[in-house]
């Protein structure tokens, strides 16, 4: 019985995709349907956040209504703090598991990038893609040189597809309780996103900006760029080890390396946020991997995210007023910093200003604080949730902000999962008083 | 509809009809006049248009007389028949000669047939399109249902019925009888059309749909889906 509802339901899923007709090869979306066909046993597993029910009724309601709205779910998934960052993964993971390309056409997509078959490039070039990355796929292979890369190489067609979904999705009426959470503008950022996501180039400038910087932090791994095997759709880069955290956190570290891996990756988001005009703007835990002595690998580079002068300037002076402990100054800082309609002088906003602080006080501790900060409680990630939601639905701040926030909520997400122990105005103190190395 | 008999596997049938006999030295000159005639109608189909090639055109090009173009070829629906036998011969031929897609599993078997098929037919894009509108007027020699194109057509079938049969062997996936060959030619058919009609990028989409659609059709083969 249970086998025949199964089968059934593969119908119904095969029809749906029918539905979608002739659009589904002009669409990206058409990528992530075939993982309606794909057995996934893995799928089951790694979901046990707290809010994971929800979060899958999120993806199933979103491939329900298929076509752009599945886009809008990824839009929102771009924009992580807008939804919990279980739902977040759930969307993520309709990015993630796309089945690779058939062999002929990776192929012919490098030779039509690169001028050669791969074969005729590299000195050895593994068929079988080892990770599907954002919007590609990627090959494990070795220079003629003897070094071991990692050949990242694009799906056909998908600057159109996206530009097709993005279309579509501007031309259908969002249920109402979405389209609060959507604006026009953030969803033009978010396409531009994902456009800036198909340049491979920009990603190469990406990796060799945080490859900089990486001297600063002795704990960070940035690959190299290989140019000369690189193109707009074809990026190489050496080839990086390590454990994503889930597949770490399975060997149960010891609360020591989870602490301090904690403190690095709020040191690595400190820096960025004082010494960069740049932010690795995709928490999706996929694009780091760690060692066993704590170095952090970072592997994906296509979603960062450049602060305008005017929001970095305030995010600074935020930062620094909390530092002081100016309440004062702080209220004015974060109105000029997100743009909002709120005015926090009034007594009425003073919840809000309250939620405010005490959100980012967990980012930007006053230089009195003491100890640690444990982000293993949930509390600091709910509270923060319910304070995103609160905020959106009242006063949608400038869409430039999200990506900071994004990448905000995407580490306190992954400390929690960590459950470490950070001891914050520390790291604070020692960040703002190093210098730049780029 | 009857059930497919097991055929022992093979590399190269010789009896099949998918395959042609070696030819003798006649039959090789006439074969490269008729080779001759469709190199120069192409470039002139290219150039003008199906529609407003004349067959004087065609022979004088070919430099042959125009009486002796009639012998091989009584109009352009010949030649264009005569086009399309040469392309799927060629790709039969293809397939029998090269290790590695006949090594490969069934879709990448599809996917590089139909890939390798596309690029040799992309300088004809036009005359293919001109021909797909000819075909719609019932007396045409290109019409489906004509016996010249259920012939080619035939042809087509029994050698997607060879891969198929080979892949239930070596592959073990469910059999597929002849539905499955019907309907392989039908998404072959879908697939030229829509290639015809893709206007992205190097006809990137076309790549898209054509993996996309093997993928999940190959999915769906092996969950069993095509049975129930």
């Amino acid at each position: 019985m249970v086998k025949q509802s199964q089968a059934t339901n593969k119908v119904r899923r095969a029809m749906k995709v029918g539905g979608l007709g002739v659009r589904i090869a002009g669409s990206y979306l058409g990528y992530q349907m075939q993982n309606l066909f794909l057995d996934s046993p893995d799928r089951a597993q790694n979901k046990k956040t707290f809010r994971q029910k929800n979060a899958q009724r999120f993806r199933k309601e979103l491939q329900q209504l298929r076509g752009p709205v599945m886009k809008l779910g990824q839009t929102l998934s771009m924009q992580g703090h807008l939804i919990p960052e279980e739902i977040v993964e759930e969307l993520a993971e309709l990015q993630t598991h796309a089945p690779p390309m058939h062999p002929t056409l990776m192929r012919t997509q490098f030779k039509r990038s690169m001028g050669k078959y791969p074969e005729e490039l590299f000195a050895r070039f593994e068929m079988e893609p080892f990770a599907a990355a954002s919007l590609g796929q990627v090959h494990f292979a070795v220079t003629p040189g003897g070094e071991e890369v990692a050949v990242k190489i694009q799906y056909p067609a998908i600057r159109e597809a996206i530009r097709n979904d993005f279309a579509l999705l501007r031309t259908v009426t969002l249920p109402t309780r979405w389209a609060k959470y959507v604006s026009d503008e953030m969803i033009s950022e978010a396409e531009n996103g994902f456009m800036l996501e198909t340049d491979y180039e920009n990603e190469a400038k990406n990796i060799e900006l945080f490859g900089r910087h990486a001297p600063a932090l002795p704990f960070l791994s940035v690959p190299d760029v290989f140019r000369e095997y690189s193109s707009k759709k074809v990026l190489t880069m050496s080839f990086m080890r390590g454990e994503f955290l889930d597949q770490r956190l399975e060997r149960k570290p010891s609360q020591a390396w989870r602490n301090r891996l904690g403190g690095r990756l709020f040191e690595l988001f400190l820096y960025q946020f004082y010494n960069m005009d740049a932010i690795h703007a995709d928490p999706h835990p996929g694009n780091y991997l760690y060692d066993d002595d704590g170095t952090i690998a970072l592997i994906d580079f296509g979603c960062v995210k450049y602060l305008p002068d005017d929001i970095l300037r305030n995010s600074h002076a935020m930062a620094d007023h909390l530092w002081e402990q100016d309440e004062a100054s702080f209220a004015e800082a974060l109105q000029a910093a997100f743009q909002t309609r709120i005015d926090f002088s009034d007594p009425k906003s003073q919840p809000v200003l309250k939620a405010f602080t005490e959100y980012l006080q967990v980012l930007m501790p006053p230089k009195s604080q003491k100890g640690a900060v444990d982000f293993g409680q949930t509390t600091v990630l709910e509270s923060t949730t319910a304070l995103w939601d609160r905020v959106l639905k009242t006063c949608p701040p400038n869409p430039e902000v999200f990506f900071l926030c994004r990448q905000e909520l995407g580490l306190f997400n992954v400390l929690y999962r960590l459950g470490a122990k950070v001891p914050t105005a520390e790291i604070t103190e020692r960040v703002r008083g190093a210098d730049a190395v780029a | 509809m009857a059930t497919p008999t097991k055929r022992p596997a093979r590399k190269r049938p010789t009896s099949s009809r998918t395959t042609k006999k070696a030819p003798g030295k006649r039959a090789k000159s006439k074969e490269q006049t008729k080779a001759k005639i469709l190199k120069a109608a192409l470039a002139l189909f290219g150039k003008k248009g199906f529609h407003k090639t004349t067959t004087k055109e065609i022979s004088r090009r070919a430099r042959i007389a125009e009486g002796t173009l009639f012998n091989y070829f009584k109009t352009k629906e010949d030649l264009a028949l005569y086009f399309f036998e040469t392309e799927l011969q060629g790709c039969i031929d293809w397939y029998y000669q090269d290790d590695y897609v006949q090594a490969a599993p069934l879709p990448e078997k599809l996917f590089a047939m139909v890939q390798r098929y596309l690029d040799r037919i992309e300088p004809y894009q036009e005359f293919i399109g001109a021909v797909y509108l000819r075909a719609l007027q019932p007396r045409s020699k290109l019409n489906p249902l004509s016996l010249e194109v259920q012939e080619l057509r035939i042809r087509e079938l029994k050698f997607i019925r060879d891969l198929l049969e080979e892949a239930e062997e070596k592959e073990g996936i469910p059999p597929f009888g002849e539905f499955g060959v019907y309907a392989l030619g039908l998404g072959f058919l879908g697939i030229v059309t829509y290639w015809l009609n893709d206007r992205s990028d190097g006809k990137e989409n076309t790549m898209a749909l054509l993996d996309r659609a093997l993928t999940v059709g190959n999915s769906l083969l092996r969950q069993g889906v095509w049975e129930w």
